[in-house]
């Protein structure tokens, strides 16, 4: 107790650099408080949102429909956009009438409408939507019945007589597992991880790159306190009482801090991901594990980067004796990388590992294992590097190395928030990838079909206007004649050029512009058809269309679902009569499979039509929804990671600029020019950087890859993020450029090297 | 710091002693040009400061001038061959050549065979020996040294004094001393004091 309050009354007393580094220390440690308690909730805001889900979902007699007297039940998911629409539809009964489901008072009579306030106010944005919501609106869903916010939610009180053969009898609310989750428990516990990466390891670079702040100066205080008599581990205590105090006020500041993110989010929402406030409210292990955890860390952490100025105390003033960093830390690294190789190579093989087994474990292990040999083993690599470039007999690359070869683990404590960075951009990358191939389909493109009669002349002309359309068909119905028994050997016809069913399938041969053909898949069965006919409207009057049974054929492979199949005729939009559109026909627009286009699409397409009925053909807005939620996520994880690699960066090299300030005095003043010491400063971080990053990129992609194996999906290397990653790459290059330039001031104090 | 009038000859040595805070060390500082005056010129070799621009000075300092710090002010991580040829190789001296000259000093210091240890392998006597080979490697017309012993003990300070100013001396080199202790400034051929921002003329060697 007494070495820790000597420690508080050195730290209160002790000069304006150790209040800076105090104050740091706790705003870094604010700052992952924050971090750590925003992954330990976000299980909890997710599980809110399926607990609601869970206690509203109806439960039905099993067996039938309309058994006895019971009230009835039908539910309803559409698309709106690309937003998941629900409603419950309710039909009373006259015996055991079930308790209300959560947010309602009492269950709708019929033609009362309960709707969710975000549908509320979508109702006042598009009145033509109450063609969806049969009834008047008697009131809103309290909140204990929504799953968030935003959602878009009904409950429909209807007659028996009305409400379709659809219908189950109803038992009660309320399921022990929801109907569909926010984030499927495998993907979140990837989420998990991969936050933890891209969060928690930066942090602990910030935390360790506060704890050696100031080193030096601390080290020889720790000593002459040591030299007074104070015992070893005296000393150690002295010095954790700093860290611990730090550790202290900046996790009840960062818990504050989470307090007020969650309050400010739960309002304005993430995309995808909306919660109310209680929900990210934080749980008493939340608070133990920060208030108790932290402070514990920080304990260990301060004694242990005092140990050698308490145990040498007479070494701390000769420090710059080249040491050369323990190889260990490469092992680590060879093994990790020699585990996600492996990986990587069966994906060159025709059985690719699987995620079962003991591959769930190895693969994040390697991954780990990667990224923590990663940070050990780059001092080791900037020794190498410092040690080979400093013979240089260029002087600015022989000043800048030699310094990195005294102290290697100072020049990448600088660089290691970053580069950690770019290795877990990688492994977030390869999450996306995997989530995109599960939920997307494997076609290239997705259509969606509209029922034409549905919409108006200019919906029609907007909806085929919508940016990321790439093309629209008409899949024309036949006559329905039941009366000459003749339906089953017509065709429907696809009215397009071929230019645009090119754009649909994946192969077509034989196709000639001008001219009705038949279509034929041959991976699909040949259903033989006889002349057709179709009904056109012009005017307002109706006609018949007839086309005979062309001799001529196109050969296609279409996509494993589309419009396109249900089309045996091709008749180019010239043939139809000018004017003239079907009376029956499905409008196809099609765009890029990729989840964002789709989403934008679905999103425009409810904005512009948005009672109609679409068929997202092959998409699951479930899964399209998991999947904004999961970037969300992630994205969140990247911000944090990258303020904290910054801050980590910044703080780090500015302290070692602060330390060398004697000596970088001396140098201008026997007259260095200052572009020389700029150049030098910025070569010391940048080279190693440069190194750290290229080795980040190759582990991370490595990584990433054997995730992607194992993950079971057809994409095993993902080309199309290296683009951007090293854009980020370069990006990170050039923030450590320009923060290490202002570090060399034009003006040339003598004070600075002079002792007090 | 007013009236203060002081001339240096080629090869001469002068000592400016005072109390601590007295203002000598920024008197230095002005001199060698790193601190500019309120008033008043200071002229080197025909040219005043005040007609010269940063790049200027900065050559004159890298080129014309050496300077002796109190701690010596050694770079840790170059050995002692590389930091006494440093103000060569900031001349532009490649570095064969600059580390030959940085030799022959260390040698006529008698501390040639520490050229490849680092100054955290070497005594404080041995460092501000280091320290003084720096300051004369690239034969400059002026050497300003601030305290250049008050980190040594009497018997290293007095070794070590003797061994800078024969070197400057052998060189043509002009010495200007800080210092607080008589015996250095014993040493010098004209000596000034300050007192309370003024300079006295106190005497010449005899």
């Amino acid at each position: 107790m007494r070495e820790f309050l000597l420690g508080l009354r050195l730290l209160f007393g002790s000069g304006r650099g150790t209040r800076v580094r105090f104050l740091l220390m706790t705003l870094g440690g604010s700052l992952g408080v924050c971090a750590l308690a925003l992954v330990l909730t976000i299980p909890a805001i997710l599980a809110a949102h399926d607990g609601r889900a869970a206690a509203r979902e109806p439960q039905v007699y099993p067996g039938g429909t309309k058994v006895g007297g019971h009230a009835l039940v039908l539910q309803r998911s559409d698309p709106h956009g690309s937003k998941p629409f629900g409603r419950v539809f309710l039909a009373p009964g006259t015996e055991d009438t079930p308790a209300p489901p959560p947010g309602l008072s009492r269950l709708p009579s019929p033609g009362e409408v309960y709707v969710s306030p975000a549908l509320h106010d979508q109702l006042r944005r598009e009145p033509g939507l109450k063609g969806l919501l049969p009834g008047t609106e008697k009131g809103v869903i309290g909140a204990a019945g929504l799953t968030d916010p935003n959602e878009l939610y009904a409950y429909i009180g209807t007659a028996r007589d009305t409400i379709g053969s659809d219908a189950r009898a109803l038992r009660s609310f309320g399921s022990a597992y929801p109907p569909t989750t926010a984030v499927d428990s495998s993907t979140l516990d990837i989420i998990r991880f991969t936050l933890a990466c891209l969060v928690l390891l930066p942090l602990g670079v910030f935390l360790s790159v506060c704890a050696k702040l100031s080193a030096a100066s601390r080290n020889r205080r720790l000593a002459a306190l040591r030299l007074l008599g104070l015992s070893a581990k005296g000393t150690q205590r002295v010095n954790a009482a700093e860290t611990v105090v730090a550790a202290l006020l900046g996790a009840v500041l960062g818990l504050g801090e989470f307090w007020l993110l969650n309050q400010v989010m739960a309002r304005t929402g993430l995309p995808g991901l909306q919660w109310y406030p209680g929900d990210g409210a934080l749980s008493a292990s939340t608070v133990a594990v920060c208030l108790l955890g932290c402070p514990a860390l920080a304990w260990f952490v301060g004694r242990a980067s005092a140990r050698a100025a308490a145990t040498n105390p007479l070494s701390t003033r000769r420090t710059a004796a080249p040491r050369s960093p323990r190889v260990w830390g490469a092992l680590l690294l060879v093994t990790g990388l020699g585990v996600v190789a492996g990986y990587c190579a069966t994906g060159l093989t025709a059985h690719p590992a699987q995620s079962d087994g003991i591959n769930a474990l190895l693969v994040p292990a390697g991954v780990l294992l990667t990224g923590l040999g990663l940070v050990l083993t780059l001092p080791l690599l900037s020794y190498a590097l410092a040690k080979r470039l400093a013979r240089s007999g260029n002087l600015t690359l022989n000043l800048a190395m030699r310094r990195n070869e005294v102290e290697p683990g100072s020049a990448m404590r600088v660089v290691t928030g970053l580069v950690l960075l770019v290795f877990c951009a990688s492994l977030a990358q390869g999450v996306l990838v995997e989530l995109d191939q599960v939920s997307r389909s494997d076609s290239p493109t997705q259509e969606y079909g509209l029922s034409l009669s549905a919409l108006s002349t200019d919906q029609q002309r907007r909806l085929r206007e919508i940016p990321g359309v790439d093309t629209d068909v008409l899949v024309m119905n036949h006559v329905d004649d039941l009366q000459s028994d003749t339906d089953d050997d017509q065709a429907d016809a696809l009215v397009a050029t071929c230019a645009q069913l090119a754009a649909l399938v994946r192969r077509v041969e034989g196709c000639v512009d001008g001219e009705v053909l038949a279509m034929s898949d041959p991976n699909a069965p040949v259903t033989p058809f006889t002349a057709s006919t179709y009904t056109l409207e012009k005017d307002g009057r109706r006609t018949s269309f007839k086309v005979a049974v062309p001799k001529a054929q196109l050969l296609y492979t279409g996509q494993e679902v589309t419009n396109v199949g249900d089309a045996s005729l091709i008749v180019p939009p010239g043939r139809l009569p000018a004017g003239a559109v079907p009376a029956s026909a499905t409008l196809v627009l099609a765009s890029s499979s990729d989840p964002s286009v789709v989403r934008s699409v679905l999103d425009r397409i409810g904005a512009i039509a948005p009672t109609a009925d679409v068929d997202p053909t092959g998409v699951n807005v479930e899964a399209l929804q998991q999947i904004t939620v999961v970037e969300t996520l992630l994205a969140l994880g990247m911000v944090m990671g990258l303020v904290i690699g910054v801050a980590a960066f910044l703080v780090s090299v500015t302290d070692r600029a602060v330390e060398r300030r004697p000596q970088v005095t001396a140098l201008a003043l026997i007259g260095a020019r200052a572009r020389t010491l700029r150049t030098v400063q910025c070569l010391q971080v940048v080279l190693p950087l440069a190194v750290g990053l290229l080795l980040a990129l190759v582990a991370g992609k490595l990584a990433e890859t054997a995730y992607l194996v194992t993950g079971g999906g057809q994409i095993f290397w993902d080309g199309a993020g290296v683009p951007l990653l090293l854009a980020a790459t370069l990006g990170v290059l050039a923030v450590a450029v320009a923060g290490t330039l202002p570090l060399v001031g034009r003006k040339i104090d003598p004070e600075l090297i002079r002792r007090d | 710091m007013r009236d203060a009038h002081l001339a240096l000859a080629r090869g001469e040595v002068a000592a400016i002693t005072g109390a601590s805070g007295s203002g000598k060390s920024s008197l230095l500082y002005c001199l060698a040009g790193v601190l500019p005056p309120a008033r008043g010129r200071i002229r080197f070799e025909g040219r005043a400061f005040a007609d010269l621009d940063d790049e200027e000075i900065s050559a004159l300092r890298r080129e014309r001038f050496g300077f002796v710090f109190q701690y010596g002010e050694l770079l840790p991580e170059l050995t002692i061959e590389e930091n006494t040829a440093l103000p060569l190789r900031l001349a532009g001296v490649r570095k064969r050549p600059a580390l030959k000259a940085a030799a022959e000093v260390l040698d006529r210091l008698g501390i040639a065979d520490l050229r490849e240890r680092r100054p955290s392998q070497v005594s404080g006597g041995q460092s501000q020996r280091v320290a003084v080979a720096r300051a004369l490697v690239h034969r400059p017309a002026v050497v300003f040294a601030d305290e250049p012993t008050g980190a040594l003990d009497s018997a290293n300070a007095s070794a070590v004094l003797k061994e800078f100013l024969d070197l400057a001396r052998s060189q043509g080199t002009a010495v200007l001393l800080v210092t607080h202790d008589p015996a250095v400034a014993a040493r010098a051929d004209s000596r000034y004091t300050m007192a309370d921002g003024v300079l006295t003329p106190t005497g010449a060697a005899g």
